[in-house]
């Protein structure tokens, strides 16, 4: 039974693909990194997105890195190219993202007026950074600019630029199953991910989007969790999860960041089913499997452990009743000090009023 | 009995969370999402001093361990696991971002990140309207055809053959009565009154400078206009917490654990390898029950 998939990706490339703010140059002339400072005084400088060490001397060291951000939304470029809060005007759109396997993969957060609705990624990912020992430097660059009409003044200006020549990458992180397999539309942990009254038209969007979907709303308990609450959602069946899985490797595969001046693209995905996390970790070279295309992604064959076990509805009455009452309680502080804000605001605006008279 | 130490190492974890002088909080965009569903600003919450404190890796243990993270701030339905809140104050930490000295203070170095918006009124303040937002603000053929019947009356020409923000120039050089009678025309065509206050509305003998936003700020009819991104300035920490443990945590760990966890925003949390307690040196450790629980003050403090 795997009850996670570790992931190690080393990715190769050329040039910066992942910048930084001006706003680096300060935090480089203060460690003293001598191939890089210099440049406090100028405010076009473009620098790479890097991690700092300091050794056991005291002196700082760097390496280049590409965000997180960048990795996922290169991973997720070819579904979606921004989440765009337009989506929460129309049910149907909102529910037709949500109920996707980007969605349910890389998670989603929506605020509208009432009603928030938000799920955790399924995917962490380390900053990939630099294990290779390629120095950048900064290099003077100029841009074009406009002439000025009957003057023979032109707008170019200089400016400048940290730049690398080939680059290998690595980051680390996995797929969490626990994540993956629950759909919750329960407030009560903090994650409610969709509303329930809204089920029918989220299961329609569902079964489109995933093998023979078929699963319905009900109370699952977290296994070995002491919390003895159960909490009502969704549990996707294995044959889901494995494709969803499956979805975020092929993703990974074709990850490929291009600038106009730069790239970096994967060059090895290894993965690694734990099952005794004690045991199967990233120090441990054993196990690691390597993917090299779809196809041997499609011939991965698992069998995810269920975190979730269903409870009994008459069971679940019971066992939540107590959280239930704590709700009210806590609903009703909330709308008393409401009140008490709106009296007291009351209460201003009229002695500002009998003060001007 | 805390037979063996689990070492823990983090990385990528960051901090959302800027101070100002007098330990109060700066100003931000940011958003905290309630146990009601509702929302509201972060501004009106107070926030640790330190980047990691006892409630920090106590989340993440409860995690390590498969149960339910606590809110801190927010408050929570259910109680937090006192075994493991403890078993947190007990354990090491070492955060290996190296600070650099910021004026009289030595701070993490911070970085630059793209923000999404996921808030529904996230409209965007620049506006450029064209004909397509004014078709689909008036959302209804003939409405729009009388829109553009009467401008061509008024203009003696076409006028979706000029972008619409040229237009909204001509409307305010026409004469006060063409305008003003324009503007009844508007009226007559129910629910389109944005675009009166889209050529500048008429208010006591005077016209109002144009206000573009009723047009992108209506959320109906998909004509709003909203920013997808933002940016904003976040601390990437990373280091090891080394955690006392029984033969009976291993246990837990061993069956009902994933073997990772997070700890602050997106932190990766993974098990390096188990440290026989006679072999654990903590002399480059902080201990995690010494740190300091001492709050910011919100950066804006809500009226009572």
């Amino acid at each position: 039974m795997i009850k996670n998939v570790l992931i190690k990706m080393e990715l190769e490339g050329n040039g910066i693909v992942n910048r930084d703010s001006s706003g680096q140059k300060y935090i480089i002339d203060a460690f003293d990194i001598k191939n890089l400072k210099g440049h406090k005084s100028n405010n076009n400088v473009l620098y790479a997105k890097k991690n700092f060490y300091k050794d056991e001397d005291g002196n700082v060291s760097y390496k280049i890195k590409i965000s997180r951000d960048a990795l996922m939304h290169d991973i997720f470029k070819n579904d979606i190219i921004s989440q765009n809060p337009n989506v929460v005007h129309h049910d149907a759109s909102l529910y037709s993202y949500i109920a996707s396997p980007i969605s349910i993969l890389r998670g989603y957060l929506f605020a509208n007026k009432t009603e928030t609705i938000k799920r955790d990624g399924v995917i962490t990912l380390c900053d990939a950074e630099q294990t290779d020992g390629a120095l950048s430097s900064i290099e003077v660059c100029s841009r074009s600019g406009q002439k000025e009409e009957d003057k023979d003044v032109v707008d170019n200006s200089l400016f400048f630029k940290e730049t690398v020549g080939d680059i290998k990458y690595l980051t680390t992180g996995n797929l969490d199953l626990t994540k993956l397999q629950f759909i919750t539309c329960d407030n009560v942990f903090g994650r409610y991910s969709f509303n329930p009254d809204k089920f029918g038209l989220f299961k329609e969007f569902l079964t489109k989007n995933l093998p023979n979907f078929s699963s319905e709303l009900d109370y699952y308990q977290l296994t070995g969790s002491a919390i003895d609450i159960p909490e009502y959602g969704v549990l996707l069946s294995n044959e889901n999860v494995i494709f969803l899985v499956k979805e975020a490797l092929k993703r990974m595969l074709g990850l490929n960041i291009k600038r106009k001046d730069a790239y970096a693209r994967v060059s090895s995905l290894k993965i690694k089913f734990v099952e005794n996390p004690l045991e199967d970790i990233f120090n441990n070279e054993y196990g690691w499997i390597e993917l090299r295309n779809e196809q041997d992604v499609d011939s991965l064959d698992f069998e995810p452990q269920s975190f979730y076990n269903k409870v009994d509805l008459e069971e679940a009455k019971k066992l939540r009743k107590a959280i239930e009452d704590k709700k009210k309680e806590v609903d009703k502080v909330k709308i008393d000090d409401k009140k008490k804000k709106e009296e007291q605001k009351k209460n201003r605006s009229n002695k500002t009023e009998s003060n001007d008279e | 009995m805390m037979n063996n130490y689990l070492l823990l190492k983090f990385k990528s974890a960051r901090l959302f969370r800027k101070s100002g002088k007098n330990n109060k909080n700066l100003r931000t965009k940011d958003f905290s999402f309630n146990l009601d569903g509702s929302y509201s600003k972060r501004d009106e919450l107070p926030s640790f001093v330190e980047p990691i404190t006892v409630h920090q890796i106590s989340n993440m243990l409860y995690v390590l361990f498969n149960e339910r993270p606590v809110s801190t701030l927010k408050g929570s339905l259910y109680n937090k696991n006192e075994y493991l809140f403890e078993k947190a104050k007990d354990s090491f930490m070492k955060i290996e971002t190296p600070k650099y000295k910021k004026f009289e203070n030595e701070d993490y170095p911070t970085e630059i990140i793209q923000t999404k918006k996921a808030v529904w009124n996230s409209f965007n303040p620049s506006i450029v309207l064209d004909w397509e937002i004014v078709r689909r603000y008036i959302d209804d053929k003939d409405k729009f055809d009388t829109f553009v019947s009467n401008l061509n009356t008024c203009f003696k020409f076409n006028p979706t053959s000029i972008p619409f923000n040229k237009l909204i120039d001509l409307v305010s050089g026409l004469e006060i009565e063409i305008r003003i009678a324009l503007y009844a025309s508007i009226k007559e065509l129910k629910g389109c009154d944005g675009l009166i206050y889209c050529f500048g509305r008429y208010d006591k003998g005077n016209f109002a400078a144009p206000d573009l936003s009723k047009l992108t700020n209506k959320t109906i009819n998909c004509s709003a206009k909203t920013i997808n991104n933002g940016i904003e300035n976040v601390y990437v920490l990373s280091g090891e917490i080394v955690v006392p443990v029984s033969d009976d945590d291993l246990n837990i760990l061993k069956n009902y654990s994933k073997g990772y966890a997070n700890i602050l925003d997106g932190g990766f949390v993974w098990i390096e390898k188990i440290i026989p307690s006679k072999n654990f040196n903590n002399d480059e450790y902080n201990l995690v029950g010494d740190i300091s629980l001492e709050m910011n003050l919100p950066a804006k403090t809500m009226e009572l």
